[in-house]
């Protein structure tokens, strides 16, 4: 039987696969898989440039990007649309509606962002085992990090696909490299110094611990989860 | 099935056109739904303000023109929207906190918004679904019957007509039998046959022990709903009770009418001499416009003069009986 959860988490995963959306997916698959083959086939590259392109590329634009396209437009279609009210005026915890609606969105962003970049890392790499798990695991701890905070942030702002792009190309391109502070409040350091830690090559804000690349960005899924709760519950529902 | 409440007593109307209420009576012991001293205001504008009542179960029609803040009230009993002050009571809890309070309402929303590429079966069980119920399939297909809906219908909601949508959304509503509706503008878009259909759900609703809650500008529409209103204006409560006796309290001011006969020069002339009439206006050779300050008598006696003075009578009908008089009067008119 169809729990709330469930029922939620089907519900967003129906509305997330559009036509935009797709063309987004196909066309972060194509650039890297196309950079993995230019890596591949460029003599003078290895799979240390593989492994920069991941960082610089892969983890600071387009695993946000996508993961704010489709975290974005979780809840925040709802709300742009005026449909929360039949999700929310239901008798389940805020807390299940955030917990599904990133669920839903990971199932979507993660294909799209850790099968892309592992791809990439593969062809780019010659298949080398520390490279493409490195470019996995490090997509992944983005990924999961990313889509917790979109999800939230589509629930607060019916701007949040233009507040999105601000953060990742204003924070998490440019200001996060101007110190190590500053470093320690961007996501996608997390990642990079997971990628650093498993592949073993100095990438850029890859100078995280190793409990830290895992841990903070788990962390981030928690309190990404918690925000999207708390905005729910204190919501004026349109 | 929860068991039916006794009836809901009879209460004088009480005309609130003079200022807000300043002291709110206490819930009634078979209130589902009251609100106390309720307001809301948004960035400095007040679309509702202080505004008290409770209702027990049956139908009660909220009243008031577009923008009055009817859809502000609904939404602050339903939960959506927090209060700026005061606080709502439903189903004997605070809807934006309790989920035993949610599982107990149903509402449809004014907005057309629906998930557009879901069914209609899909829609309404997933509020089956979301409320627990242990046979959603069922319950869906039991209030897809309801409002006169084909659960087969393979079409995404998106491709629906106002009317189509309008009645998903009543199914949504009802799937779980709440034992509290908010219906706002619940009618919009549908058909005559439609709206029959729906007035009489509602009613049956409203019979069985549901505190039905239905807001409407149409006058028409809510004396279909019932006698019992909350009229609200400006955001504020301007009346509430019998609807019959807040008009009948019209009577009393001068009232037009638009009569439609065989000669209305002829039967003007008459009701002038009989005094039922203070002014007449000839449109043309059929119909002219009078003004009375005696509805009633007037009403009772126009067809009984025309077949006296044999003039054929075809139309009569009220100038100021509409949604926008009744305010007027209620709300500044009778300080005019």
């Amino acid at each position: 039987m169809s729990t709330p959860v469930s029922a939620i988490y089907h519900l967003v995963l129906r509305h997330q696969v559009s036509r935009n959306r797709l063309i987004v997916m196909a066309i972060t698959f194509s650039l890297f898989v196309l950079a993995g083959v230019l890596v591949a086939t460029n003599s003078e590259a290895d799979s240390t440039t593989m492994i920069d392109i991941i960082a610089t590329i892969g983890l600071s634009i387009a695993v946000p990007i996508v993961s704010l396209v489709f975290a974005s437009a979780a809840i925040g279609e709802w709300i742009d649309d005026e449909t929360l009210v039949y999700i929310w005026l239901r008798p389940i915890s805020r807390v299940q509606i955030a917990i599904a609606a990133t669920a839903a969105c990971l199932t979507v962003a993660f294909p799209t962002t850790v099968i892309t970049m592992t791809v990439a890392a593969a062809i780019g790499s010659g298949f080398e085992a520390d490279v493409m798990i490195g470019a996995a695991v490090s997509t992944a701890l983005t990924t999961l990090a990313y889509t917790a905070l979109f999800v939230a942030l589509g629930a607060l702002t019916r701007w949040a696909l233009i507040a999105g792009f601000v953060y990742i190309f204003v924070w998490e391109t440019t200001i996060a490299r101007f110190g190590d502070g500053l470093a320690r409040l961007s996501i996608r350091s997390y990642g990079a110094s997971a990628l650093h830690h498993i592949t073993d090559v100095t990438v850029d804000l890859g100078n995280r611990s190793v409990w830290a690349s895992y841990v903070i960005p788990l962390a981030v899924v928690a309190a990404g989860v918690g925000l999207t709760t708390l905005i729910l519950e204190t919501k004026d529902v349109p | 099935m929860t068991a039916i409440p006794p009836p809901f007593p009879a209460q004088p109307p009480v005309a609130m056109a003079n200022g807000p209420q300043t002291m709110p009576a206490p819930p009634p012991p078979t209130a589902t739904v009251s609100a106390s001293g309720v307001s809301k205001h948004f960035k400095g504008l007040v679309a509702v303000s202080d505004v008290s009542f409770a209702i027990q179960p049956g139908v009660t029609a909220l009243l008031g023109p577009n923008g009055a803040g009817k859809s502000t009230l609904l939404r602050m009993l339903s939960g959506q929207s927090p209060t700026s002050q005061g606080s709502v009571w439903v189903a004997g809890g605070d809807p934006r906190k309790s989920l035993e309070t949610r599982r107990q309402i149903g509402i449809v929303p004014q907005q057309d918004g629906v998930f557009e590429r879901d069914t209609i079966f899909e829609f309404v069980k997933l509020a089956a679904v979301l409320n627990r119920l242990p046979d959603p399939e069922q319950a869906a297909l039991g209030a897809l019957h309801a409002v006169e809906m084909d659960p087969n219908l393979d079409r995404p909601m998106g491709t629906f007509s106002k009317g189509m949508r309008q009645r998903a959304k009543i199914a949504s509503a009802i799937v779980h039998d709440p034992s509290v509706l908010f219906l706002d503008e619940p009618l919009n878009g549908l058909d005559p046959k439609q709206r029959r259909h729906m007035i009489e759900l509602f009613h049956n609703l409203g019979q069985s022990g549901r505190t039905v809650l239905v807001s409407s500008h149409v006058l028409d529409e809510v004396e279909r709903f019932g006698s019992r209103v909350l009229v609200i204006a400006n955001g504020r409560l301007a009346a509430q009770g019998d609807f019959r006796a807040i008009r009948a309290l019209m009577d009393d001011q001068p009232l037009r009418y638009r009569v439609v006969c065989s000669d209305s020069k002829h039967f003007a002339a008459h009701l002038i001499a009989r005094g039922l009439t203070v002014g007449t206006t000839i449109l043309d050779q059929y119909s002219f416009e009078l003004t009375t300050l005696d509805a009633l008598k007037l009403r009772r006696s126009l067809a009984a003069i025309a077949k006296e003075v044999t003039i054929r009578l075809f139309e009569v009908s009220p100038l100021d009986a509409d949604l926008e008089s009744v305010f007027r009067y209620l709300v500044g008119g009778r300080h005019q």
